[in-house]
């Protein structure tokens, strides 16, 4: 029923599964010519759109956060009016973020130290500035972020704000390099469900009871999980999946249908953790020889 | 790899185009018959599109398939029979024009009349779309208290199956859903080693090479924008788009899997069959 292998590694495959899912973003709203999985940029937003709404805790706390998208905001004014010297913050701009989010004036520096150490600020190479927004966070969020300086239509304004919210979760995650546990269980959940055929790695696209049953009992017995942690994380996990649509459908009597790319991209993450681990393994013993 | 089938070859040309919309129906027929009860309510409230068809039909078929699968469960055919003044939602001096749906299923040989006033569902209709959705209707819908102006989701898994049969019976489409199967085309495409490739996501400029192909369609250029403006109601209605991105229209997953995926297999296929047979 459940794939032992890969919940045994369940840590570094998803790491490199939200690898991987940078990586495609980065692809498509970019336009950089390097080879994807997904077919379009249309569906690298779609796929963005299911990481929405996980990051506030633990990375940053709420204020952080409402920083966070005060530079998001700027990011697209930045990229509309192609003005590079929006990303650079001044002192001024400091003094407005610690008067008007109520931040303590001797905390501003504890309150930052968050977004240089996930790539989101670094420090000026202008005298004149303290902060610059980095470049690749500045490519990846400004071309949706500009449609934030007009209004955007109402229908799209829902799932526009959910792609931003995804493509930066994903970054700030594959920074860190944690993965925050509401989001860390539909992954364990989707990587649990892969095929025990060697050299072809598939994930079953359908989520079974029995295989969510299993997976907990796994986390528990074998994991050292607390059983009432687990439970009250699944629930949680279960609203996101639904919310976020990655569940995309029930299935009477079976389960629940997965949304296709989000399956697709776990997929590539085992494999390249397989490739790397195999990888190193030959190097291993071939440094012995 | 190269694609060798896509929406292009589709919408730039009438027969193409019809036959694709014409393939999707029998698609979904299909993948209703095989138990995905949940593919129907895409096709909902389409029969009130149907130029030819009179506007009670609708209701009519609604009730009988619904009256049709208590009757299947409980095994009495009895309820395979419908009286003109037991369907909900007319007047009593309305009764004319249920007589006239009466007379529609019967010239469709969906049913046979029982003069003087009766019809009765065929057997071959039971068997091809009653029986796999009675178990789900007959729990769902009290047969006592039908409501037929309801759009909840049960009431539309009958409507769609309703006008997915009559459409399929009659072999007529609506315009607007021709269109609409045209609009969503690019969801998928064939490769060159005959594969299916999907996705769930349409491009804006794909949405407008599509839509800008069809309307210059001799058979549609005089009333193509009303038709594409009524496709986008049902779009909407039938809720197969999901969301909307800046530069992107998100279609649902099952929609593409079950309808859009088969139907470019099976015409494929076909096209394949007419090559060789010319050749």
């Amino acid at each position: 029923m459940i794939n032992k292998w890969s919940l045994k590694n369940y840590k570094h495959i998803i790491i490199e599964t939200i690898e991987v899912t940078l990586n495609e973003i980065k692809t498509h709203i970019t336009g950089s010519k390097s080879s994807s999985i997904l077919p379009s940029p249309g569906e690298a937003q779609a796929l963005a759109s299911r990481f929405a709404g996980v990051l506030p805790r633990p990375f940053l706390k709420y204020k952080p956060y409402w920083i966070l998208w005060a530079i998001i905001s700027r990011c697209g004014k930045a990229y509309y009016e192609k003005n590079p010297t929006e990303l650079y913050i001044s002192r001024d701009v400091v003094t407005r973020w610690v008067k008007e989010f109520q931040i303590p004036q001797e905390r501003i520096k504890e309150y930052l130290i968050p977004l240089i150490d996930y790539g989101v600020l670094e420090f000026s190479d202008k005298p004149e500035y303290l902060y610059r927004v980095r470049g690749e966070f500045f490519n990846l969020i400004g071309p949706i972020a500009q449609y934030s300086t007009f209004t955007i239509p109402p229908e799209e304004l829902t799932s526009t704000m959910m792609v931003l919210d995804g493509i930066m979760t994903i970054y700030i995650i594959a920074k860190a390099k944690r993965v925050p546990w509401l989001l860390k269980l539909p992954m364990i959940y989707t990587i649990s469900g892969l095929e025990p055929e060697p050299g072809k790695f598939k994930i079953r696209d359908v989520l079974e009871i029995e295989r969510v049953n299993a997976v907990d009992s796994y986390l528990v017995n074998e994991r050292g999980l607390g059983k009432e942690f687990v439970w009250g994380i699944k629930t949680a996990a279960f609203r996101l999946m639904t919310s976020n649509r990655i569940i995309e459908r029930v299935i009477e009597g079976r389960g629940y249908k997965l949304y296709g790319p989000w399956v697709r991209i776990h997929e590539e993450g085992a494999r390249r953790f397989y490739i790397r681990r195999f990888r190193e393994r030959y190097e291993k013993e071939f440094r012995r020889l | 790899m190269s694609v060798i089938l896509g929406f292009e070859r589709i919408t730039r040309k009438w027969t193409p185009l019809r036959t694709f919309a014409g393939i999707a129906v029998e698609s979904a027929l299909d993948a209703v018959k095989q138990g995905d009860v949940d593919v129907a309510p895409y096709f909902s409230k389409l029969l009130y599109l149907l130029p030819f068809a009179p506007l009670s039909v609708e209701k009519v078929l609604t009730y009988s398939l619904i009256k049709a699968s208590r009757g299947y469960i409980e095994k009495n055919p009895s309820l395979y029979e419908v009286h003109v003044s037991e369907v909900p939602g007319f007047e009593p001096d309305e009764v004319d024009k249920v007589k006239v749906a009466f007379e529609f299923l019967h010239g469709l040989d969906i049913a046979e009349l029982i003069p003087p006033d009766r019809i009765k569902l065929k057997s071959e209709v039971i068997n091809a779309i009653v029986e796999p959705v009675a178990p789900y209707l007959a729990t769902k819908i009290d047969l006592s208290r039908v409501d037929l102006s309801r759009s909840s989701y049960p009431y539309r898994v009958v409507s769609g199956i309703s006008s997915l049969y009559v459409m399929h019976k009659s072999d007529r489409l609506p315009t607007s859903f021709t269109i609409m199967m045209g609009l969503l085309s690019p969801t998928a495409w064939v490769r060159r080693d005959g594969k299916v490739d999907r996705k769930t996501t349409i491009e804006r400029d794909e949405w407008e090479k599509a839509r800008s192909n069809m309307s210059m369609l001799r058979r549609l250029r005089n009333k193509f924008d009303l038709e594409y403006f009524r496709t986008i109601g049902l779009l909407h209605e039938n809720n197969i788009v999901v969301a909307i991105y800046p530069r992107a229209i998100e279609i649902v997953g099952t929609f593409v899997d079950k309808v859009i995926v088969p139907v470019y297999e099976r015409y494929y296929r076909l096209r394949r069959v007419v090559k060789r047979a010319r050749s």
